[in-house]
């Protein structure tokens, strides 16, 4: 959507690409830090249980290089901020984006521990699943998602609000568009039954695209 | 609609993101408003007014 270097058209110094590249390369690195510090701490954890010469090597080499790495990512934490200015509602904005990453967990969460051994089945799937995390999936959704909807509307600046109201616009207009046709359908006996999750995620990916269009086109 | 708020913010040196925050607004949204993208609306219309202490018609004009 990001046409050129900068998004849109202007002199400021801030650079897409370079943002984005500084992002990605430093979340690579994060996640091969994270994955020595694993390293170290199994091996770690093996050396009082008589652990192999190995085990030795790699706290010894390990640890000073984890540490290393820890520190050359804190000097080098992207701002998180895509070149937005630091004022009370932009932060407001990243601490809202932040809670619903969080939200987005905490819901996942009881699906995912029941779904233990079956590959995802459940989180990803559209067959039953146990009552007890739909339960707490379905309270914790309905308690947190007007929060959250509220929330960005009241942070949101006019541009950013105006976007959403279009993609919200686009998003209906495909349901209503594409839902009573599926329903006739199988009425009618040649379509399978309306399934409300494939309408929801196409009404939903179709009016997230129309807002970044809007937002950065 | 045409306006002059690229010119005016080079005047005074500010980045996109530096009028955004003196505005309370993203920078996507100073970058939509110079682009022509996005009409501001009279509230915010009047902030950038107050800001460059000019009068709305000043900085945007339906007919050029």
């Amino acid at each position: 959507m990001m046409k050129s270097d900068d998004i849109g058209d202007d002199d400021t110094p801030f650079s897409a690409k370079r943002y984005f590249a500084h992002l990605i390369l430093w979340s690579t690195a994060l996640a091969f830090a994270l994955i020595a510090a694993v390293f170290v701490v199994v091996a770690a954890s093996r050396l009082p249980n008589a652990g192999e010469a190995f085990d030795l090597w790699a706290v010894a080499i390990g640890t000073p290089v984890t540490l290393l790495a820890a520190y050359g990512l804190w000097r080098t934490m992207p701002d998180f901020t895509m070149g937005e200015p630091h004022t009370p509602r932009g932060n407001r904005m990243r601490r809202l984006i932040a809670a619903i990453v969080f939200v987005g967990i905490a819901i996942s969460l009881p699906i995912n521990l029941a779904d233990s051994g079956q590959g995802g089945k459940l989180l990803w799937g559209n067959g039953p699943m146990p009552q007890t995390p739909a339960l707490i999936a379905v309270v914790m959704w309905s308690l947190s998602i007007p929060v959250v909807m509220v929330a960005g509307r009241r942070v949101a600046d006019e541009h950013t609000r105006a976007a959403g109201d279009f993609g919200m616009m686009v998003g209906f207009q495909t349901f209503a568009y594409i839902a009573p046709m599926w329903w006739m359908g199988w009425r009618g006996g040649f379509l399978p039954q309306p399934d409300v999750m494939i309408l929801f995620i196409v009404a939903g990916a179709l009016s997230a695209g129309a807002n970044l269009w809007k937002r950065f086109a | 609609m045409k306006n002059r708020l690229k010119v005016l913010r080079a005047e005074r040196d500010w980045s996109q993101a530096e009028l955004a925050g003196r505005l309370d607004v993203s920078r996507q949204a100073v970058n939509a408003i110079e682009t022509g993208k996005h009409d501001p609306s009279l509230p915010l219309a009047f902030r950038i007014a107050r800001l460059f202490d000019m009068r709305i018609e000043e900085i945007f004009d339906d007919e050029i």
